[in-house]
């Protein structure tokens, strides 16, 4: 008999705690739907060692996705090379791309190349939503061999999308699909610093996540 | 007067000198006849023998590399010959080959092992299973097969027949530990400076991956379905799988993305060789340490979609270690591929290759499982 009421206690207890939660995240993703992300900021930052610049060397390709790529649709911000329409050292370009065909894509306005022993580079993503388009663009861009471009956005593409908010986003996705496809051992470290959510012009959130994508 | 009668009286003389001389320059001619005809002989033989050892050798590579059993080849090779030669006709004879199902030493087809090549002395070592790369064929034509030839003038001498035969051993190199700088400076050997781990590899060989691809063997084109050969991407997609593959300097250590564009397109130089010693070879504990960069360049996208289709050698790492300009990798193998799709753009992005059977005529035999589909040129070794 002890043991039985021993257990419909933690069967009340379970009880309490389930439905605690519920109305937690009930609050939760009432709070989230009354104030929807439109927008995504990630933070990034890169260390190279010896770049080439007679190799092009290190290439890397970065992806963000409005909704993990579930649709087949991302963007691709590529560094310290182009590939569209064809292969161009250096530089900076965003791609939007539709079930994996090209929609839109932009150069930066230098295709200076990464040279230096060491250096450390840090720019920003921006995925936005709004009027049935979404849009990735980069900016600031901060590098010591491509150069310093502070204005926001310095490049950009959008697509147009279904979607009425970033709900579907996951920072995880942009940290497994970035990948340093070419000479990963000239850098030292590619962190996804901080990543920030925002309804409008609100934010809601700014969440630290320090992951080195090389250590992954 | 007594002088002139001497004179007449030596002029009878001549006859009987005359009749010696004339038999020894009718057994002249007939032995003159008798052994040209034997020469023709001998080099129609020759010749039957070296048509007969390199069609069995191509027969035998061939099945080989079907993964048929070394049974079922050999018996395959053993046909080929004896209908090759049975075409090669000497003096209106079609020769036989005996089958030599023991494949005994001194058989008219033998398998073997040939490991001592520009050695014309020396001789294959008898095997009957899928190590051998070389056969020996003896064409007879004496007694023991096809029956001795019938001497024509000579048997006014006494002499009827003429018993004679002739070998030859075709082979080709199974097993390359390395390469070297080709005999005409202009050749270049068909090698891609990119590496792929051993384990990949593999997994490869073992089932694992897509078959999106086939190879046309008659159109030598590449068209889309399966063919049973499974692929790899040589191309990293995700941070993980950059240290599954690599370019590496095969030359000098300021290599550029021209020259690997350059190797690309058109094969790796004697200059390139002339960097690492005039070879590009495993050493004597079986590894080769060579600097290099992981992953791939997409700068070289349009020279791979050139050479998409063509046979070609790239190297297997088992590590790979340090950082920044100073990444070596730890060659053990070479093996034989064919790219069957490039795709830079995008991502992830393909540089999609399958195994392939590679011929290379500068190559370093080995005598340990250092390649794989690498092979030389058949050769007649002697």
């Amino acid at each position: 008999m002890k043991t039985n009421k021993f257990i419909s206690v933690q069967n009340l207890a379970a009880a309490i705690v389930g439905a605690v939660c519920f109305v937690c995240s009930a609050g939760a993703l009432a709070a989230q739907q009354a104030s929807s992300v439109t927008r995504v900021e990630e933070d990034w930052e890169m260390e190279v060692i010896s770049a080439s610049d007679d190799l092009t060397a290190p290439q890397i390709v970065m992806e963000m996705s409005p909704d993990n790529s579930q649709s087949g649709n991302y963007f691709t911000f590529e560094i310290n090379h182009s590939t569209l329409p064809e292969f161009s050292n250096g530089g900076l370009q965003v791609h939007s791309w539709i079930n994996d065909e090209s929609h839109d894509f932009q150069n930066s306005p230098t295709d200076r190349t990464l040279e230096r022993v060491r250096e450390t580079i840090r720019w920003t993503h921006v995925l936005e939503v709004q009027d049935g388009s979404v849009e990735f663009s980069v900016g600031p861009f901060a590098s010591t061999s491509i150069g310093n471009f502070q204005n926001e956005p310095l490049l950009s593409a959008s697509m147009p999308t279904s979607q009425s908010d970033l709900s579907s986003y996951s920072p995880q996705h942009s940290v497994d699909k970035t990948t340093v496809p070419y000479a990963q051992n000239r850098v030292r470290a590619l962190r996804l610093k901080s990543v920030r959510f925002y309804s409008g012009s609100s934010e809601l959130e700014n969440r630290v996540v320090n992951i080195d994508v090389l250590a992954q | 007067m007594r002088k002139q009668l001497k004179m007449c009286n030596r002029t009878g003389g001549i006859v009987p000198l005359g009749a010696l001389f004339l038999v020894i320059m009718v057994v002249a001619v007939v032995f003159a006849v008798e052994i040209g005809r034997i020469g023709i002989i001998q080099s129609e033989l020759q010749r039957a023998a070296d048509a007969g050892a390199l069609s069995a050798c191509w027969e035998l590579a061939s099945k080989f590399n079907k993964a048929q059993p070394a049974s079922q080849a050999m018996a395959s090779a053993r046909l080929a010959a004896q209908n090759v030669v049975s075409k090669n006709v000497v003096r209106s004879v079609e020769p036989a080959l005996d089958a030599n199902l023991g494949n005994l030493s001194d058989g008219d087809i033998t398998f073997g092992k040939f490991n001592e090549f520009g050695d014309p002395a020396a001789m294959i070592d008898p095997v009957t299973t899928n190590e051998a790369n070389a056969v020996q064929v003896w064409v007879h034509m004496d007694d023991v097969r096809n029956g001795s030839c019938e001497l024509g003038l000579a048997k006014l001498l006494g002499f009827t027949t003429f018993g004679t035969k002739a070998t030859a051993t075709a082979a080709w190199v199974r097993e390359i530990r390395g390469f070297k700088t080709p005999s005409v400076a202009t050749q270049t050997l068909p090698i891609l400076p990119f590496a792929i781990k051993k384990t990949e590899w593999d997994k490869l060989i073992n089932g694992t991956g897509p078959d999106n691809w086939t190879w046309n063997t008659t159109t030598k084109t590449v068209s889309s379905g399966g063919d049973g050969i499974k692929e790899i991407n040589m191309f990293p997609g995700t941070v993980g799988a950059s240290g599954n593959f690599g370019t590496i300097d095969i030359g000098s250590s300021n290599n550029s993305t021209n020259d690997l564009k350059r190797q690309i397109s058109q094969g790796v130089s004697g200059n390139d060789l002339s960097y690492l010693g005039g070879k590009f070879e495993l050493g004597s504990n079986g590894t080769l340490s060579l600097n290099g960069d992981t992953g791939i360049s997409a700068a070289i996208g349009a020279e791979l979609s050139q050479v998409i289709g063509k046979p070609c050698v790239v190297s297997l790492f088992t590590t790979v270690s340090g950082n920044g300009n100073n990444a070596y990798y730890t060659i053990t193998k070479f093996v034989g591929i064919r790219i069957v799709e490039v795709k830079l753009t995008g991502n992830p992005k393909r540089i999609m290759v399958q195994p392939a059977i590679v011929t290379v005529n500068a190559v370093i035999p080995s005598t340990t499982e250092t390649s794989e589909q690498v092979y030389s040129p058949i050769v007649l070794v002697n």
